[in-house]
Formats: structure tokens, C-alpha cells, sequence
């Protein structure tokens, strides 16, 4: 029975229809029904949470090769089949995803009053979407699957949204990353035409000529680099962040940046070694400015959420960074900060929905000495200030030091200004938690004031936990992830 | 024995678990913790105290027979990488920690008292106790990556610290602004670090001195870059321990707690950056470049701290700018080379910057209940005077404090500067000119505040005078305490006038005994104390206790015998790293010698004591009515001339040398016409763009719409006309090779 029970544990077909069957079983239920909807919900999502950790135990770290691999015939005569497995550098964005899901149905528990039920299902198909974009070892399917995780954002922003400009910003979200993926697009022809096949495998081994390889990195980059996103095509980001309701804005912020992240580290590198090689300029500078350009524009916004939104553009920016400087600290490093990312703008996002929920506005101006009146979401939203900027014993810390490391060793004037941001970074959270947190209290604005209660705790401790777990123990990645990553180095012939 | 090094690793979590049981007691169980919350404090002495067994068991056995002690662990691996966290305990170690723990136990024992009102009391434990961990934890680092890492955690306890009261808006500026200027110095310290990391491939002290060294003495790596990385280090040492450009956190810090300024702005925290100096001397002492460059900040620190202590009101303020000169001579001391004097130094003075900081918050609690609970009131020496009456024994123990400071004989602070001054005269005449002048503007200022707080009469009624025009209550400025942005000349003349005999008593006349009678009674309605008390027993014990560190802590430094050469403990203590100690350690061989050295400099200090007296003294009632003096300053054109010179030092020194307007101007309003930048960008452009292309394509839509107009013959026309189009393409240009090539590999 038990050896059973660890057989359908120990593939990859527990968690991606499990969400799946979670988001049809609802709509046989009537909409009045609301609870046990919900609670089907958060119940799909937790058991999709507890698959993951299994293959992690099961996990075998000494090898680069993929684990846990399935395949499905789904075009055979073009020779296209589906893949799905998991290797060191894909597990953690699984295991993510599985842990944002449940937080976002609960953080939605009682907000969410129209269309509870399409929430609950849009929330469990972006899960299927997205655990399956992490498994998967096929490009056209990363072609496919990233471009439909867009929709059920979407709708998300779209219905959900708090304000008249979330058309506005669903639109310019949609048509953002569309745009990318059209370059992405005229690529997987161009792969099938040479190969013959899209198993990555396959193409892995396959030599590209260079000239080939230039053209498919810049398709590849040109959608990569809307969803990370990078300096001139960012905008949709702070804007689908503010206008997105609060758990929208936790998935948004954890999730689909990472894909552009995923999508470098999966294909870009490993498959065009040379062509990354020659265009590590075209990545380093625009990650520069951005770090340096988008905590300035930062300092000026007056919009909490959207001073939070911004911080992401320079994070994974700075993530970009460690990818395009092929040694083994920067590709090494920049795993974790992805994962750690995952955790810390949702966070500061949730901070800003409690304070939200309690008094409907989210500029600066209206903030002040809350923590005379609220004492435990001061401490909280701390944790993750100190988080967001990196400092020591967080989760942050982990990737970007080696990252640092790492850029200082390619190109030393990339990582002076990445450091730079270090300090810019300081000053806006700073700046931020300064005027919310200190300072006089304003009665003139805000009149009723509750801490947060224990549902609002409960979604906030597995963050801290995390954040504090990652920063003070952080073996577990270089351990998971080692293997793999060298592999992709020496793949590359970096060295 | 051996135990003793293989249990130190505990030293830096002793304190910690304070923290967290007063952290979860506070989430978990609030109403409990906070019940029995007196009691809380016996546990953190208790820890603190054991930790400082352990650290005074390590140095006994470091002065006895001192040998270094290191052990490791991995944190996290790679093949390439690895990041490692260990603890080194050699003398550096054993010195910080038995400093940081003996005067982190007398702070916490005083703060019991100081702090037994506040209601944040739980809170400034669990602070203290995680800042003497991670203060602790720095001096043990056995790497580059450690430092760093309780580096920013040091900057976090001083930024949760001076933000204790975090609803006075000067303080939520005041943290950020501390917070920010340390983020400065912590880039310079990450960029050093991956600059000495590319060099050596090693963050392990031992390993990079030695690689470092090696690389060095063979060219092997450009000496330009070494110094590059050394001095980005250095920016690090300058940001946390208050040097020149990088100092201007350090007044402003002053508005945490008073045990908070003792602790961490005087005796340990400000040290961590002389202490990444220190442990970083076996790789500068290659690097002449620096050493020049550190001695050279080190003066000119020494030198503007102390004119900018010269003229400020606040009594903890006047304190910060002297511990910033005196950090200044430690830098300098490492600079010139001399090692012995610069620890000695620190030593000495950290305990007596901790024990007037100390007697300053006595003070400033006996005048609380009678001027007010705001820092402007309470801390203001304008308002006090004539405090010897009251507070007799905080008296006694300030003015030995302030005598050490100034440098008189029988005190700690005169034997360690004077082995810095001889020092310095030795390495080079020209830098130890403006240390030897700042001796006399040490002891003036030191004993102006000693003067304006205990001698003469009580002052209460200045309170009226003394403004509080500042509109800073409902603002969070992003930089500090606001400096004005229109800097109206006018404004700062008629304060001047108003103010200019707080620096000199010329305009001050005596004060009439009925007048302070009558004020005081005014205000014993007011309030329920009419004259100020002494402190209580708990508070009183702490600095009874390090004015016997003060009394006798230079003693380690002194050699007794005189036959045999570096008899003293402090020597015997360095011992391991002997090749640090500056060469001519000889000079305190001779007693003749060393006495006709002190005596010059102890000549200039009490010549600034003196001026001290007279311009701020109560005798100076007396000799006002003597003609001579009055001749003297009353000669008119002389007169003049004097008052010019007073008012611009008084300009100079209140505004403290114009260096925080000026970083306000340039840097802050700099940024801040950068941000706007940025937001025009990304609003008007970045987003104009994509507006731009929606419409656009709207009216491409438009016009599209009027060709559809359902003319057969428009199509046909259309239709003709782009098909030979395609045709002339292929006719004529063929088909683009390039495409060919990306296309069929």
C-alpha cells in the first residue's frame, strides 16, 4: 500500500492535473454556494502544495540530467512530442508556484464578493499553467504555455482590478508580452527546420551556426525581455501591479517575471552558447540602467503599491545580470533570487493590501505613525523592507551577493552599478517604511485602525519563515541546484 | 583551556536568545511578557555577563601566551565558491570583545533605570542585546563575508536604535539618514570585497593577507587596482566609524536614548569601522598609498570634529562631535602605522566616552521633569548650569571623564594620546601639528560643556528664548534633519545675534538669585519637581564603575619596568602580531624622555582648559571687574576684530561647517531632479510610446476604413499594384542572401 502510494508520489502527474480538477469541480457547484467552492479551492491548491516536497526528497542532486521525465505523443508525424520533467534548476520554481497558489485563494477569501467562483478557477488554471511551464523541456510548448498565462492575469487584473485604468493596464499587459513572444514565434520554425524536432534534448546537443544562433538569441531575448521585465518594455509591470487586486499583484510579483528569468536559464544559454557569449553587452546594459533607473523613478512615485511594483524591475534585472555572466557564482547566484523574489515583493504587496483593506487608499500622503496604532504589520513589513534591500540573513542576500560576485568578475563597472543600486534601493524602501511606519500619526485621515487579525498572520508567517530560512540556511540550493548548474557552464564552454 | 576557544563561538549567541524570547514573549504572549518585564533584564545581564567572562578568560589567556584560534564551517558550497562562517579569536578579538561586553553589561545595568518609564522598555532590550550580538559576531568574523554580513546587521541595530522613538519625526529622519550614509560606506565595503575576492580568490583573512602580500611584492597584481580595492574597503571604515565625508550621521544619531549613544556612538559600534582597519592593516601596510590616505582622513577628522563641537547646544551633540575627533586620532594612529596606540586608544577612550554619555543622560534625566521631556529642552545646555548643587556625584564622575578626555595626566585617555601625538611627531611633523592643536580645542570644548552644564546658576528661564520654530513635526524629510533650502543669510545673522552669548559671555550678564527664585517657582507649578535630582542608585553604579575603568584602565598601557622593553600588558597582549607594532615602540624606555613629551602636550591642554574657564567660567564675574581684563576686551577696534572671528568660528561650528546644507543641496536636491528625470521619462516617454503606437494604429484604422469604401475598382487598382511590386522584387533584386543564410543554416 505504502509503496503504492510513493509510486504516485514519485512522478510529476500529481501536481499537474490535481489543479486541474480543482478548477472544473466548481462549476458544477451553483454560485450561491460560495464556501464549499472556496474551500475546494484552497483544498486542490494544498494538496497540490504537498506534491512537490515528495519529488524534492526523491530528488537526486548529483545529476544535471532532467528527473522525473514524462513523455506524451501529441504530434507525432512533425515529431513533436510533449516532455515534462524537472531538474535542479526548474524544481524551486515548482515548488513557488505551489507555495503562492494557496496564499492567493486565501488572500482572496473574503475580498473577492463578485465571481468568487471564477476567481477560485482562474487562480487553480494559472497554477496548471505554471507548473507546467516549469516542467516542461520542450520549446514550442514554452512557447505555448507562457503565452497563456497571460490570460487568466488577465482576467484577473481585469475584473478584479480596483480602479477605471485596470482596462488600461490589462490591455498594455496582454499586448506587451504578446509582442515579445512573436520573435519566439518565427523562432521554433526556424529550430523545427534545422532539427527536425523539438525535444530539448535534441536540440541541446544540436550545433547551431552562428550566424543562426545570433538570430534565434535575439528572438528569444526579444520575448524574454517583456516578461522579465527589462528597461524599455517594462512599464506594464508597475502598471498591471497597481491596478491588479492584492492577490493578483502576489502571483504577478511571484510568478510570471520569473518566466523570462526561466526562459534565459532554459534555453537562451544552453542552447546558444556562443550567441550569449557575444551579446553579454545587450544584456548588461540595459540591467544597469535599470537598477540604477527604476529606484529613482521610484522615489518619486506617491502610490505604495506602485513604489513596491518598481522593485522588481531592478531585482530581476540584477538577476539578469548573474545569468549573462557565465561563471558558475552568477548563474549559481542568480537562482535563489529568483525563488527569494517569489517572496519578497508578495510580502510588502500584502503589507500594502492590509493597509488597504482597512482604510481604501494607497497614497503615501495619508500614512503615518502607524505604528502606534497597528504594532505587528510594522514588524512584518520590516522583515521584508530589510528583505527587499538585501540586507544580510535574508533570503535576497543569498543570490546577490554571489551575483556581485560573479558580475565583478565579467566586467567590474556592471557590478559597481549593481551595487549602486544597493544603496538607492536602501533609500526608497527606506523612504517607504519611514513614512507609512513613523513619524506623527495623522488622525485628520485615518480614523479606524486594527491590527492585523489571524487569518491576515497566518498568510504572513510562512513568508517570514521562508524569507529568515533562506538567509540564515541557504545550503539547500547550492546542494539542489549545483549539478545542474555546471552543467549548463560547461555546456557552454564558458571556461 | 582549550575549551575556553572551543566554546568562544558561543560569545556572540548569548545575547541573542534575549531577543528572541523578548521577540516571540512579544508576539506570542504580549500581555504576560509585558507584565513581568522588569524581570527581563536580570537574563540579559546575566547572558551578557557571562560573555563577558568568557571574553575576559580569552584575553587573560591571550596576554599569557597568545596564540590564534580558528575554526570553520561551510555555510554554502559550490565548487567554486564557497562561502564560509567560522570565528578567529586572536588579540584584535580578544580586545574588542572584552570592551564591547564590560561596557554592554554597565549600559544595560544603567538603561534598567533610564529606560524604566518608556514603554517601548521590552523593545530596547531585545535592541541592545541584538546589537551586542551582532556587534560580538563582527569582531569574531573569521572572513571577508561574515564582516560584511554583521556589518549590515550592526547598521540595522543602530538604524532600529536611533528610531526608538520612531514617532518623533526628527528621529524617523535621523535613522534613515544614518542608515543611508552607512549604505554608502557598505557599496565601498561589498565593492572591496569582490575587488580583493577577483584578486585572491580568498576571503579568509589569513589566506588573502598572505596571497595579497605575495601578489603585491611580485607585481602581480597592478598596484593602482590594489589600492582601488583597499580604499573602497576603507569607505566602508570611514561610513560606520564617522570619518570626514561620511560623518554626518553621527550627530544626528543622538536622538536615540542616551545608553543607546553610549553604547553604540561612542564606545562599540563606531569602533567596528577603526576595527575593519585594524583587522585589515597586514594588507594596508603594503599599500603606502592608503596609509597615507587614512592617516591624512584621520586628521582631518580629528580637526573638524572638534571646531564643530565648539559651538553646539545640545549636550549629546557636543559629545558626538568630540567622539568623531577622537575616532579621527585612532584613524590617524593606524595610518601612521602605530597599532599599539590606536587600540589603545580605543580602549581608553571608549570608556570614557561611555561614562560621560552616561553622566550626560544623568543629567539629562535630573533636568527632564523640570524643562520637559523634548530632547530640544532636555538636552539643551543652554538651560542648565549650575547643576553641581544637584546632581553632585554625576558631577564628579563628568568631570573625571572630561579630564581624561582633555588629556591630564593620571587619566586613561592622556597615556594612549600621548603615545598617538609621539607618534605621529615622529612619523611625520607636519601631520601632527593639527593633532597637537586639537588637544587645546579638546580640552575648551570638553570643558565649555562641562563649565555651561555644572558651573553657575541654573539657566531654566532660557526656555522661553530657546525656539522651537521648526515645522519638522509632520514631515519625514528624505535626508536627515531638513536643512533650510533658502539659506536666508538675514535669518542666520538675527540668530546669530541672538544667540552668540551661548558661545561667549560677553553680552551675559550675572544672574540675579531672586530671578531664578521667581522662575522657578513659575515652573514648580508647572511641573512637580522644582530643582533637579540625582539620578538613582541603579544609574549611579555604572558610572562609578567605569570611572574606575577610567582611573585605571591606562595602566595597562604604561610599562612599569623600566629594564625590560614591552613589559606592559597591552604589548604582551598584541604580542602575536609583533611585526604591526611600530617600530620604534622604545620611546616610553625613558621616563625623562616621555615626561618632557607630555608636558607640551599636556601644556596645550590645560591652556585650553584655561580659556575654557575664562570665557565660560563663573570666575569670570570676578575678573570683570578687575580693569585689566576689561581693557583688554574692551579695547574697541581689537574688540571688533575678535567678534568677527568669534562669530564666523560660532557660524562655522553651529552649522556644522556647512557640510550637511551642502550635501543636502548637491546630493539630495541632486537625486532629486534625477528622479524627476526618470518619472518624466517613464511616464511621458516610455508610456507616450506605447499611447503613441495605440493611436496610431487607431488612425490607420480610420483611415483603412474609407479605402474599404466597396469600389471594385480600387481593389482591382490595389491588388495590380501590389503584385507588381513583388513582381519587380524578384525580378530585379533577387532574393536578399543574408535571409538565405539565417534560413538554411
Amino acid at each position: 500500500m505504502l509503496e503504492h502510494l510513493c509510486e504516485c508520489y514519485s512522478d510529476l502527474s500529481g501536481p499537474i492535473p490535481c489543479p486541474v480538477l480543482g478548477s472544473i469541480t466548481p462549476l458544477f457547484i451553483p454560485n450561491s454556494r460560495i464556501r464549499p467552492i472556496r474551500l475546494i479551492g484552497l483544498c486542490a491548491s494544498l494538496i497540490t502544495f504537498l506534491y512537490p516536497p515528495v519529488p524534492r526528497i526523491q530528488f537526486d542532486p548529483s545529476t544535471a540530467k532532467s528527473q522525473f521525465v514524462e513523455s506524451l505523443r501529441w504530434l507525432p508525424y512533425e515529431n513533436i512530442h510533449l516532455y515534462i520533467g524537472i531538474d535542479g534548476l526548474s524544481l524551486f520554481f515548482v515548488i513557488l508556484t505551489t507555495f503562492l497558489i494557496p496564499i492567493c485563494i486565501s488572500v482572496g477569501w473574503s475580498g473577492m464578493r463578485s465571481y468568487g467562483k471564477e476567481y477560485i478557477t482562474a487562480s487553480l488554471i494559472r497554477e496548471f499553467l505554471m507548473i507546467a511551464v516549469s516542467c516542461m523541456l520542450d520549446p514550442l510548448l514554452f512557447y505555448v504555455l507562457p503565452e497563456s498565462v497571460p490570460i487568466p492575469m488577465l482576467i484577473i487584473i481585469g475584473v478584479w482590478g480596483s480602479r477605471q485604468r485596470k482596462i488600461k493596464a490589462a490591455y498594455q499587459f496582454f499586448l506587451y508580452t504578446s509582442l515579445g513572444s512573436v520573435f519566439m514565434l518565427l523562432a521554433i520554425p526556424l529550430i523545427l527546420l534545422q532539427t527536425g524536432t523539438t525535444d530539448s534534448q535534441i536540440l541541446l546537443t544540436t550545433e547551431f551556426s552562428e550566424r543562426r544562433q545570433i538570430f534565434l538569441w535575439i528572438a528569444s531575448f526579444a520575448s524574454f525581455a517583456v516578461k522579465v521585465p527589462m528597461v524599455p518594455v517594462h512599464i506594464w509591470l508597475p502598471e498591471a501591479h497597481v491596478e491588479a487586486p492584492t492577490a493578483g499583484s502576489v502571483i504577478l510579483a511571484g510568478i510570471p517575471s520569473k518566466l523570462g528569468t526561466h526562459g534565459f536559464l532554459r534555453f537562451s544559454i544552453p542552447m546558444f552558447p556562443e550567441a550569449t557569449l557575444r551579446s553579454t553587452p545587450f544584456i548588461y546594459t540595459p540591467s544597469a540602467i535599470a537598477i540604477i533607473y527604476t529606484p529613482s523613478t521610484t522615489s518619486r512615485q506617491i502610490d505604495l503599491k506602485k513604489i513596491i511594483a518598481y522593485s522588481p524591475v531592478a531585482h530581476m534585472n540584477l538577476v539578469t545580470i548573474g545569468m549573462s555572466s557565465s561563471n558558475i557564482q552568477g548563474i549559481g547566484g542568480s537562482i535563489p533570487p529568483m525563488s527569494s523574489h517569489g517572496l519578497v515583493p508578495p510580502a510588502l504587496f500584502l503589507c500594502v493590501g492590509v493597509l488597504y483593506d482597512r482604510h481604501k487608499t494607497r497614497l503615501a500622503r495619508y500614512y503615518g505613525g502607524s505604528v502606534s496604532t497597528m504594532p505587528n504589520l510594522p514588524t512584518i513589513s520590516f522583515s521584508s523592507t530589510l528583505a527587499n534591500m538585501s540586507s544580510p540573513g535574508t533570503s535576497s542576500f543569498i543570490g546577490e551577493f554571489p551575483i556581485s560576485v560573479g558580475a565583478f568578475q565579467r566586467n567590474s563597472l556592471v557590478a559597481t552599478l549593481a551595487a549602486l543600486g544597493m544603496i538607492l534601493g536602501a533609500a526608497y524602501s527606506l523612504w517607504l517604511y519611514n513614512r507609512v511606519v513613523s513619524g506623527n500619526f495623522k488622525p485628520d485621515f485615518l480614523h479606524k485602525f486594527s491590527d492585523p487579525n489571524g487569518r491576515e498572520v497566518s498568510i504572513f508567517l510562512p513568508f517570514l519563515v521562508g524569507l529568515v530560512r533562506m538567509g540564515v540556511h541557504p545550503k539547500v540550493f547550492p546542494d539542489c541546484m549545483h549539478t545542474s548548474v555546471s552543467n549548463l557552464v560547461q555546456h557552454g564552454k564558458f571556461h | 583551556m582549550e575549551h575556553t576557544y572551543q566554546y568562544a563561538w558561543i560569545i556572540p549567541f548569548l545575547p541573542l536568545t534575549v531577543t528572541m524570547s523578548i521577540g516571540f514573549g512579544l508576539i506570542l504572549i504580549p500581555k504576560a511578557t509585558k507584565n513581568i518585564r522588569r524581570i527581563w533584564v536580570f537574563p540579559s545581564i546575566f547572558l551578557l555577563s557571562i560573555a563577558m567572562g568568557f571574553s575576559a578568560n580569552l584575553s587573560i589567556q591571550q596576554i599569557n601566551g597568545s596564540f590564534i584560534y580558528q575554526y570553520l564551517w561551510s555555510w554554502t558550497i559550490d565548487i567554486d565558491f564557497s562561502l564560509e562562517f567560522g570565528y578567529l579569536i586572536d588579540p584584535l578579538t580578544s580586545i574588542m570583545s572584552i570592551l564591547i561586553t564590560t561596557v554592554g553589561v554597565m549600559i544595560l545595568i544603567y538603561s534598567d533605570n533610564y529606560m524604566s518609564h518608556d514603554q517601548g522598555y521590552l523593545r530596547f532590550f531585545a535592541y541592545m542585546s541584538f546589537s551586542n550580538t551582532s556587534m560580538l559576531g563582527l569582531v569574531t568574523s573569521s572572513n571577508l563575508i561574515q564582516i560584511h554580513i554583521f556589518w549590515e546587521l550592526v547598521g540595522m541595530c543602530s538604524y532600529l536604535l536611533i528610531g526608538f522613538w520612531f514617532t518623533r519625526p526628527i528621529a524617523a529622519s535621523a535613522c534613515q539618514k544614518a542608515f543611508v550614509t552607512n549604505r554608502v560606506g557598505d557599496f565601498g565595503l561589498l565593492l572591496g570585497i569582490l575587488g580583493l575576492y577577483w584578486i585572491t580568490g580568498s576571503l579568509e583573512f589569513r589566506d588573502l593577507f598572505e596571497i595579497a602580500n605575495n601578489l603585491i611584492h611580485n607585481n602581480g597584481v597592478s598596484s593602482l587596482f590594489a589600492t582601488l580595492c583597499a580604499s573602497l574597503l576603507f569607505v566602508g571604515a570611514v561610513a560606520k566609524s564617522a570619518q570626514f565625508p561620511l560623518h554626518v550621521w553621527l550627530p544626528d544619531a543622538m536622538e536615540g536614548p542616551t545608553p543607546i549613544s553610549a553604547l553604540i556612538h561612542a564606545a562599540t559600534m563606531v569602533a567596528a569601522g577603526i576595527f575593519l582597519v585594524a583587522r585589515l592593516i597586514p594588507l594596508f601596510i603594503d599599500i603606502p598609498y592608503i596609509m597615507n590616505f587614512i592617516s591624512l582622513l584621520g586628521v582631518i577628522t580629528v580637526l573638524l570634529g572638534a571646531t564643530f563641537s565648539l559651538a553646539q547646544r545640545d549636550i549629546k551633540r557636543s559629545l558626538a562631535y568630540s567622539t568623531m575627533s577622537q575616532l579621527g586620532y585612532i584613524m590617524l594612529a593606524l595610518g601612521i602605522g602605530s597599532y599599539r596606540a590606536a587600540l589603545f586608544h580605543l580602549i581608553t577612550h571608549a570608556y570614557s566616552k561611555a561614562l560621560l554619555f552616561l553622566g550626560s543622560g544623568s543629567i539629562i534625566h535630573s533636568m527632564e521633569p523640570i524643562v520637559g521631556y523634548s530632547p530640544e529642552k532636555s538636552q539643551n545646555m543652554v538651560l542648565m548650569g549650575g547643576l553641581t548643587r544637584y546632581v553632585p556625584i554625576t558631577r564628579t564622575t563628568f568631570l573625571l571623564g572630561t579630564l581624561s578626555l582633555c588629556g591630564i595626566p593620571p587619566l586613561a585617555c592622556f597615556w594612549s594620546k600621548d603615545e598617538i601625538l609621539n607618534d605621529s611627531w615622529l612619523y611625520s611633523p607636519i601631520f601632527a601639528i593639527i593633532p597637537y592643536f586639537t588637544i587645546g580645542l579638546t580640552a575648551f570644548y570638553m570643558f565649555r560643556v562641562y563649565l555651561l552644564t555644572f558651573d553657575g546658576y541654573l539657566r531654566v528661564y532660557f526656555q522661553n528664548h530657546s525656539s522651537t520654530k521648526n515645522n519638522l513635526f509632520y514631515s519625514i524629510s528624505l535626508w536627515g534633519k531638513e536643512a533650510p533650502k533658502t539659506f536666508n543669510k538675514n535669518l542666520l545673522l538675527s540668530t546669530m545675534n541672538n544667540k552668540v552669548y551661548f558661545f561667549s559671555k560677553d553680552t551675559y550678564k550675572i544672574i540675579d538669585n531672586d530671578k531664578i527664585r521667581y522662575f522657578s517657582t513659575y515652573f514648580g507649578n508647572k511641573y512637580t519637581s522644582t530643582y533637579p535630582h540625582e539620578s538613582d542608585n541603579t544609574m549611579l553604579f555604572p558610572l562609578l564603575v567605569l570611572v574606575l575603568f577610567t582611573l585605571f584602565v591606562g595602566s595597562i598601557g604604561i610599562s612599569f619596568d623600566q629594564e625590560v622593553m614591552d613589559f606592559d600588558i597591552l604589548s604582551k597582549w598584541l604580542t602575536p602580531s609583533p611585526n604591526l607594532l611600530h617600530p620604534n615602540s622604545n620611546y616610553s624606555v625613558n621616563w625623562y624622555e616621555f615626561f618632557t613629551n607630555s608636558i607640551f602636550s599636556v601644556s596645550i591642554a590645560i591652556f585650553g582648559l584655561f580659556i575654557a574657564y575664562i570665557l565660560y567660567g563663573s570666575v569670570y564675574s570676578f575678573f570683570q571687574n578687575l580693569d585689566l581684563i576689561n581693557s583688554f576686551v574692551k579695547g574697541s577696534p581689537k574688540r571688533i576684530i575678535l567678534d568677527q572671528i568669534k562669530s564666523v568660528i560660532y557660524n562655522w561650528s553651529y552649522n556644522r561647517g556647512y557640510i550637511d546644507i551642502f550635501y543636502t543641496r548637491v546630493l539630495v536636491m541632486g537625486i532629486r531632479r534625477l528622479t524627476e528625470l526618470t518619472q518624466f521619462f517613464d511616464r511621458h516617454i516610455i508610456d507616450g510610446i506605447t499611447n503613441g503606437v495605440g493611436l496610431t494604429s487607431s488612425l490607420i484604422g480610420e483611415g483603412i476604413r474609407y479605402m474599404g469604401g466597396g469600389r471594385i475598382s480600387s481593389y482591382l487598382f490595389l491588388y495590380f499594384f501590389y503584385v507588381s511590386i513583388f513582381l519587380l522584387f524578384f525580378l530585379f533584386i533577387g532574393i536578399n542572401p543574408i535571409i538565405i543564410q539565417v534560413f538554411m543554416g
